[in-house]
């Protein structure tokens, strides 16, 4: 077989499928970093959407206006080449993090704050009658409520953020995708490296987002 | 003791509470009747500050409740137990936790005393057989039930009823009134009910309030409001209701 498949081509990734798996574990560490900071900014931000003060919320509504109307490849861009220039260095794992976490974070605040507002008013009033604050009330009684309406669109976030992290190649961020950029501009050798490359992202995302299906039925034969 | 001085509640325009006076007192048992819309939930609500008044006060055992810090305030209500027309039990929690998952995080009590005191409760709804069940295994009556054993459960001084019958269905009233009946002869706690119960409010209560247009028309002991109206609405209202 010749071509862009041939034998002799997988053959060479096949030699060196370490370093593939590198990317393939630097992706994994970058996306669970970043999902871990996402779901921190989601819950802030959701609950400052849920909340009464006018003030945060309309800050937190520019964050997210900003975040989901721009590419997220210009984001990275401006991590990379801009912050520098303002004495803010960070390295390529920590730029991934970051841009992903304030990305992803501005849709899954989205999810949040709709999973809160899902969970019935009274939740919230039957534990402030009992003397929790509006903070406990959220915590023990509303929260574990408003997870099992968010996590199915959550999960689906998760998928978006692990494609998301190949973003990183454009600056270098050691990853998944940079490792397949740069092995076949080296190699000259296209096919079998994206194909594999491909593979492996199906191996993170589809069962994640097989989980997000099974919660989703979950939750709707719960409801 | 809860205390009304010149109570006003308004949502947006509308005015709901028009300057009510009014003293409750300790361990009495309080019905506010009344149409719908004419004030009778928003002024239980006013008592652990659900709604804030406009102008006025409501003092409970002495302290304004508007006028107190945040953190008196829930202490306060932890004092003040509520029933919902809808029972508001926590759906992802047993019945059991639903009992004791605020007297024990709100330290009233040790985990096991307050266990105690939840079952002791739920004998007295007679609910001990569901004490594991989920609020989503168990009839619209039985979840009230529930829900006053757990407003009891946090040893109230004060317990408000919201309409606790209004969203049951007709064969599941009764068991909810005989409770509440029960609950009301053998405690010893300040208890109001807003209810369209009449037979049940005449029974039970030693004052009944009736309610309209944000206003108190009647205040008597139920033989009188209910057999000898002095205020041509009550009368009104009675007629419609028992006829």
């Amino acid at each position: 077989m010749n071509g862009p498949f041939s034998w002799r081509n997988w053959l060479t990734w096949f030699q060196d499928w370490q370093y593939f798996l590198q990317g393939f574990g630097r992706t994994l560490w970058i996306s669970f970093l970043g999902l871990f900071f996402t779901l921190l900014i989601g819950v802030a931000v959701g609950l400052v959407l849920c909340g009464k003060s006018r003030a945060l919320k309309r800050l937190c509504k520019a964050y997210m206006s900003f975040f989901q109307n721009t590419p997220l490849v210009i984001q990275v861009f401006i991590y990379y080449n801009m912050l520098p220039k303002l004495g803010i260095m960070m390295g390529t794992v920590t730029i991934g993090v970051v841009s992903l976490a304030l990305y992803t974070g501005a849709y899954a605040a989205d999810i949040v704050a709709s999973a809160i507002r899902a969970v019935p008013l009274g939740q919230m009033e039957a534990a402030q009658s009992q003397g929790f604050s509006y903070m406990q009330s959220m915590m023990r009684v509303v929260l574990p409520q408003a997870v099992k309406v968010g996590l199915p669109p959550m999960t689906n976030q998760a998928v978006n953020l692990i494609k998301n992290s190949s973003v990183m190649a454009v600056v270098a961020g050691g990853e998944l995708m940079y490792c397949t950029d740069s092995w076949s501009g080296n190699n000259l050798i296209y096919g079998p490296a994206f194909v594999m490359t491909g593979i492996l992202y199906l191996i993170i995302c589809l069962p994640t987002s097989m989980l997000a299906r099974h919660l989703e039925k979950r939750s709707l034969k719960d409801a | 003791m809860i205390r009304f001085e010149d109570v006003h509640v308004s949502f947006g325009n509308l005015e709901v509470l028009k300057g009510i006076n009014l003293v409750v007192a300790e361990g009495s048992k309080t019905v506010v009747i009344g149409p719908s819309g004419g004030g009778k939930s928003t002024l239980l609500r006013t008592i652990n500050l659900f709604e804030k008044p406009k102008k006025g006060r409501v003092l409970v055992n002495g302290h304004d409740m508007n006028g107190i810090a945040n953190h008196k305030l829930y202490q306060a209500r932890q004092s003040i137990g509520m029933v919902f027309q809808n029972f508001n039990l926590y759906p992802h929690k047993t019945v059991l936790e639903n009992l004791t998952m605020a007297p024990i995080l709100l330290k009233r009590g040790s985990k096991q005393e307050v266990t105690e005191r939840a079952m002791a409760n739920l004998a007295a709804v007679n609910m001990t057989e569901k004490v594991d069940a989920y609020p989503s295994q168990l009839s619209g009556g039985q979840q009230q039930r529930v829900a006053i054993a757990r407003a009891l459960t946090m040893n109230p001084e004060i317990l408000l009823f919201d309409e606790p019958t209004s969203a049951l269905d007709p064969e599941m009233i009764q068991e909810v009134l005989d409770t509440m009946e029960r609950v009301a002869e053998e405690r010893n706690i300040t208890m109001i009910f807003v209810t369209h119960e009449m037979k049940f409010a005449e029974h039970i209560a030693d004052r009944v309030l009736f309610l309209d247009g944000g206003c108190i028309m009647e205040d008597d002991i139920p033989q009188e409001v209910f057999h000898n109206p002095k205020n041509p609405r009550t009368t009104a209202f009675l007629g419609k209701i028992l006829h």
